[in-house]
C-alpha cells in the first residue's frame, strides 16, 4: 500500500457536489442567522453602541454586545488577546463589536449595517519600523506593564562565534535588505457554520478548520463554557493553508446559539473572509553573509522585523521558525540572529504554509546567489561546499540527521534541469534559469509537545480508525487509509477513517507544520500494529470476536528544545529539504516575467502516495510563483483594500508554470511512518529564490522585494540600463 | 426589497423541470443553493471572480453568481449534481484518476467549465478556458491532464 497512487477517498463526492462544505448546510428548523457588525476603521475607542436601529429592522431579533460573553471574552492560540466582541478598543480588520441575530440572513446583514457606532477615531498604527519608538501608538495598552516596549509581541536573538570578526576577515561579503508583503491564504471557501444547542446542554458546531480541539479549548475560555459540553464536526474543508489554524467565526456561532438557545448560521461572503482571518507575515530582512575565498561561508548577521498585525496568534512561533531557519540548510560558524515581531494595526498575520521560513529562505539563497556570483563559483558548487552533513550543526546550534538527501536534492534538480534547453532571447525578451535550496522543519518545534492519537477497531467486515485530523484537501484522509491498510495487512477498501467529531475522534493536533502524515500518520501506524498482534494472539482474523479488536494509541514525537536553549540538542525532530530549478522568460519592454517550467527536487523520505505528492509540489510551486510574482494584499490605515479575490492577484491556470517536474528523493527518515516525511511546506519555500535568481540571470537585475511586480522589475531594469548594465549584451 | 417584486421561474435542471417563484433579484447560484437544494454548485466570491459557480446554460458555460433566476425562464441548466451527462461521467473519472482535485471546492466549477471545451484541445487551450475557474491548491497542473484525458476518452471532435 505504500508507495501506490490510491484514488483519493474523496474523489467521488468532491467530483459529484455530495460533499458538503459548512456553506452547503441547510439551516436547521428555527434556525436563526448572525451577521458580524464590523467597524469602518482600524484603530479607535468605542464609547458606544446603539442597537435601536438594527432592531428595528424586520426580522432582526437581538444585538449580541460584549456584555452578552460570559467567559473572559479573549481568545486567541497562544496569547488571549483578541476579544470575541470589542468591549472599547478597536485594533483591526478582524474586530467585530457586535452580533446581529435576525430570522433571514439578509435581516441579520441589514441589521448589522444599521447598528449605531460611537467611536473616537484614532490614528492607526501602520509601519512596523515605527512600532517601537517611544511616541508609537500603543496597540494593547494592558501590556504595558510587561517590561519591554508593549508593541512588542516576541523578540529573540541567537548569537553563536563572533560575527563581526568573522565578516571583516571574509574574503566577501554581500549585503542587503529584503522585503516581502501580506498574502491573503485565499482558500477557495469562505468561512460558513452552523451551532447548535443539544437536548444535554452542550453545544455542536459545525463548520471547517484545522485545529478542532483547540477552537472549543479557546472557545471554553472566552464564552465560559465546560469544555466537556463543546463538540466540534468537521464539514468538508474548502482550503486552509494555514488561514483556519486561528479561530474566525467559531466564537461567534458559539455564543449565539448560547445566548438564544436555538440553532444559528453564519455564512461569510469573501469580503468577510478577507477581512476576518489573518496574512502571512510581511519581513524586513537586513542581511550580511560573508564567504572566505573558496566560497566557505564563514558569518551571517540577520535581523528580521516581522510585522505580527493587531493580535499576536502564532507570530512568536513564526519569528522562531524564521530565526531558526535563518540560514537555510548550510553550517555556518559564525551567526548573529535577532528578530522582532510588533503589534501594528495592520491585518494580523498567522500561520500560512512555510510559517516564517519562506520569507527568511527568500534572503538566504539570494545571498548565497549573490556570493556565489561575486566569487566566481557556480551555485550548486557553493551550496555542497556549505552544506550541512550527517551529524553536523545547523548555524542555530542543533545537530542534523538522515540529511543525505539534501546533496541529492541538489543533484537531481540540476540534472533534470539540463535536460532542457532555455530558449534564445528572442525580441525584448531574455531567458533565464535560477537554483535554490531549503530546509523546513516538520511539525511543532521548540519543546512542544506534538503529539496524535489514533483508535482502531478492526472487525471481520474490515477496519475503523478514528483520529482527529483535517482533511483540508492534501489528502490526510486517503493516506492515513493507505498507513493503516499497510499496517493491518487489509486492502484499502476495507479501511475507514473517521476524523470529523471531536465526540469520537481523537485529538491529532493541527493540521500545519507539515505533520499530518508524520504524527498521526505515526499514531495510526502504531495503534494498528497493536491491533494486528492482538489479533495474532487471538489467532488470527478468523477468530475475531463479534465486536472486533481495537487498540488506541498516542504517539509523541521526538523531544526539542526551545529556540534560546545553551546547548540545544534539536530545535524540530524532522526537517524536510528541497532544491529547486526555475527557468523564466523576462520581457525587458514590459518587466513582465513569465514562468516557463519549475523542477522541484525533494526529499520526501519514503512516498506513501506519489500523485498526492506531486499534487502538493505542483500546488506549492504555484503559490511561490504567486508569492514571488504577482500577488498583492495591499493595506490602508490598517485595512485591506482588495475586497475581493481579484484584488489580490492570485495566479490563474494561464499564468501558472505550465510544466512542474517532481523529483522525489527517498532519504533516510528513521522517525517518520514508513520513513515519510512532511511534505506540505517544503514544496514551497524555494520556488520565490529560484524565481529571483532566474530573473537575475535573464536580466542582471536581483530582486530584493516581493512580488516581483512587473512595473517594479521594469524600473529596476531602466535604472540598470542608465547604469550601463550588461544587460543588452547577455544572453 | 418589496415582497411582491418577485418572478416565476421554469427552468430545466439536470433534465427535470421545476417552477418556482422568487424575488426578481435572485442569482441563480442562489435559485439552485437555497431553492432548489443544489449545493454542488460553489459560492466562492458571489461577484464572478473565483468561478466556483459556473454551470451549462443551454450548453454554455455561464457564472451562476451573475445571472439572475428570472434571465433563465425556460432555459435549461447543467450542474455538477448531473448523474447522466455522459462529459461529466468522463471528467469525474478523469479527476479522481489524475488527482485533479485537493480541497474539491473548485471542482464543480473546473468540470462544468471543461465540459465545454473541444475534445482533442491542446494544453494552452485548456488553460485558456479555465483561466476563468480560480484553484489554490493543485497549482492547475493535473486539472489540465485530467481534461486532456477526458477530451482523449471522448473520441473524436463532436
Amino acid at each position: 500500500m505504500i508507495g501506490r497512487s490510491l484514488t483519493r477517498t474523496d474523489a467521488a463526492a468532491k467530483t459529484t457536489g455530495a460533499a458538503i462544505y459548512p456553506q452547503d448546510l441547510p439551516a436547521p428548523p428555527g434556525c436563526l442567522h448572525i451577521a458580524a457588525v464590523r467597524a469602518p476603521v482600524a484603530r479607535a475607542r468605542l464609547r458606544s453602541l446603539d442597537a435601536t436601529p438594527a432592531l428595528a429592522v424586520p426580522g432582526v431579533v437581538r444585538v449580541l454586545t460584549a456584555q452578552d460573553v460570559r467567559g473572559t471574552n479573549r481568545f486567541g492560540l497562544a496569547d488571549d488577546d483578541q476579544p470575541v466582541l470589542v468591549t472599547d478598543r478597536v485594533r483591526g480588520a478582524s474586530d467585530v463589536l457586535a452580533l446581529v441575530v435576525a430570522r433571514t440572513e439578509p435581516a441579520a446583514r441589514e441589521g448589522a449595517r444599521r447598528v449605531g457606532l460611537d467611536l473616537s477615531i484614532e490614528v492607526p498604527l501602520v509601519d512596523p519600523e515605527h512600532a517601537c519608538d517611544p511616541d508609537a501608538p500603543v496597540v494593547h495598552p494592558e501590556r504595558v506593564a510587561s517590561g519591554r516596549h508593549p508593541n512588542i509581541v516576541a523578540e529573540q536573538t541567537i548569537v553563536h562565534g563572533a560575527v563581526d570578526d568573522a565578516l571583516g576577515r571574509a574574503a566577501t561579503v554581500v549585503e542587503a535588505d529584503y522585503r516581502t508583503t501580506f498574502v491573503e491564504h485565499a482558500f477557495l471557501a469562505p468561512e460558513a457554520g452552523v451551532a447548535e444547542p443539544g437536548a444535554d446542554g452542550g453545544l455542536t458546531l459545525f463548520v471547517a478548520t484545522q485545529w478542532p480541539q483547540e477552537d472549543l479549548r479557546q472557545a471554553a475560555r472566552a464564552l465560559g463554557e465546560p469544555l466537556e459540553a463543546l463538540r466540534l464536526v468537521q464539514q468538508t474543508i474548502g482550503g486552509a493553508f494555514g488561514g483556519r489554524e486561528d479561530v474566525s467565526l467559531q466564537l461567534l456561532l458559539l455564543l449565539a446559539a448560547r445566548a438564544m438557545n436555538v440553532p444559528v448560521r453564519m455564512v461569510w461572503d469573501r469580503a468577510e473572509s478577507i477581512r476576518g482571518h489573518g496574512k502571512r507575515h510581511p519581513f524586513r530582512i537586513r542581511h550580511a553573509l560573508g564567504a572566505d575565498r573558496h566560497g566557505r561561508l564563514v558569518a551571517a548577521r540577520v535581523d528580521l522585523l516581522a510585522d505580527a498585525g493587531c493580535y499576536a496568534s502564532t507570530s512568536a512561533a513564526v519569528l522562531a521558525n524564521a530565526i531558526a531557519q535563518a540560514c537555510g540548510p548550510y553550517a555556518v560558524p559564525n551567526v548573529r540572529i535577532s528578530g522582532r515581531a510588533v503589534y501594528t494595526n495592520n491585518p494580523y498575520t498567522c500561520a500560512f504554509r512555510g510559517f516564517g521560513v519562506n520569507q527568511v529562505t527568500f534572503a538566504m539563497e539570494q545571498q548565497v546567489n549573490k556570493l556565489a556570483r561575486a566569487l566566481g563559483i557556480a551555485p550548486e558548487v557553493l551550496r555542497r561546499r556549505n552544506f550541512v552533513h550527517e551529524g553536523g550543526h545547523l548555524a542555530t546550534g542543533p545537530r542534523l540527521f538522515d540529511c543525505a538527501g539534501l546533496e541529492a536534492t541538489l543533484s537531481a534538480a540540476t540534472a533534470r534541469a539540463r535536460r532542457r534547453p532555455l530558449p534564445r532571447r528572442r525580441g525584448d525578451w531574455r531567458y533565464g534559469r535560477g537554483l535554490a535550496s531549503a530546509l523546513k522543519n516538520i511539525g511543532c518545534s521548540f519543546g512542544f509537545d506534538d503529539h496524535a492519537t489514533a483508535r482502531v477497531t478492526v472487525t471481520k467486515d474490515g477496519a475503523t480508525v478514528w483520529v482527529g485530523v483535517a482533511e483540508v484537501g492534501q489528502g490526510a484522509e486517503t493516506v492515513l487509509v493507505q498507513i493503516a491498510a499497510e499496517a493491518l495487512a487489509l486492502a484499502p477498501q476495507r479501511v475507514r477513517v473517521e476524523w470529523r467529531d471531536t465526540a469520537t475522534a481523537p485529538e491529532a493536533g493541527s493540521a500545519s507544520a507539515s505533520h499530518q502524515t508524520f504524527v498521526p500518520g505515526n499514531a495510526v501506524r502504531l495503534a494498528c500494529e497493536q491491533a494486528r498482534r492482538a489479533i495474532a494472539l487471538l489467532g488470527g482474523g478468523q477468530r475475531l470476536p463479534r465486536e472486533g479488536v481495537s487498540a488506541t494509541y498516542t504517539f509523541h514525537a521526538p523531544s526539542t528544545d526551545p529556540l534560546g536553549h545553551a546547548a540545544p540538542t534539536r530545535h524540530s525532530y524532522a526537517y524536510a529539504w528541497s532544491t529547486c530549478v526555475a527557468d523564466v522568460g523576462v520581457d525587458t519592454a514590459t518587466g513582465q516575467v513569465r514562468i516557463l517550467r519549475v523542477v522541484n527536487a525533494l526529499d520526501a523520505g519514503r512516498v506513501i502516495n506519489p500523485k498526492l505528492l506531486e499534487g502538493q509540489v505542483d500546488g506549492g510551486v504555484v503559490m511561490g510563483q504567486g508569492y514571488a510574482l504577482q500577488e498583492r494584499f495591499p493595506v490602508r490605515a490598517g485595512l485591506p483594500i482588495a475586497g475581493g479575490l481579484a484584488g489580490c492577484n492570485l495566479p490563474t491556470a494561464v499564468e501558472a508554470a505550465p510544466l512542474i517536474e517532481t523529483v522525489a528523493i527517498e532519504g533516510t527518515e528513521s522517525a517518520g511512518p514508513y520513513g515519510a516525511r512532511g511534505i506540505g511546506e517544503i514544496t514551497m519555500i524555494p520556488v520565490v529564490p529560484a524565481i529571483t535568481a532566474a530573473i537575475h540571470a535573464a536580466t542582471g537585475v536581483w530582486a530584493d522585494e516581493i512580488p516581483v511586480l512587473p512595473e517594479r522589475l521594469l524600473a529596476a531594469l531602466d535604472a540598470a540600463r542608465v547604469a550601463g548594465s550588461p544587460l543588452d549584451r547577455r544572453r | 426589497m418589496s415582497r411582491a417584486a418577485t418572478c416565476r421561474v421554469s427552468v430545466t435542471v439536470n433534465g427535470r423541470a421545476h417552477t418556482v417563484r422568487v424575488p426578481a433579484a435572485t442569482t441563480l447560484l442562489a435559485l439552485l443553493r437555497a431553492h432548489l437544494g443544489l449545493t454542488g454548485t460553489k459560492d466562492g466570491c458571489g461577484v464572478g471572480e473565483c468561478g466556483a459557480c459556473t454551470v451549462l446554460l443551454d450548453g454554455e458555460a455561464i457564472l451562476a453568481c451573475l445571472v439572475l433566476a428570472p434571465e433563465v425562464d425556460g432555459c435549461a441548466v447543467t450542474t455538477i449534481e448531473h448523474a447522466r451527462d455522459a462529459r461529466l461521467q468522463r471528467l469525474r473519472r478523469a479527476f479522481a484518476d489524475e488527482a485533479a482535485l485537493q480541497c474539491g471546492f473548485c471542482t464543480p466549477g473546473m468540470i462544468l467549465a471543461a465540459a465545454r471545451l473541444p475534445a482533442g484541445a491542446t494544453p494552452a487551450t485548456i488553460r485558456a478556458g479555465l483561466a476563468g475557474n480560480l484553484c489554490r491548491c493543485t497549482g492547475y497542473t493535473k486539472i489540465v491532464r485530467a481534461v486532456r484525458r477526458a477530451g482523449r476518452r471522448r473520441g473524436p471532435a463532436r
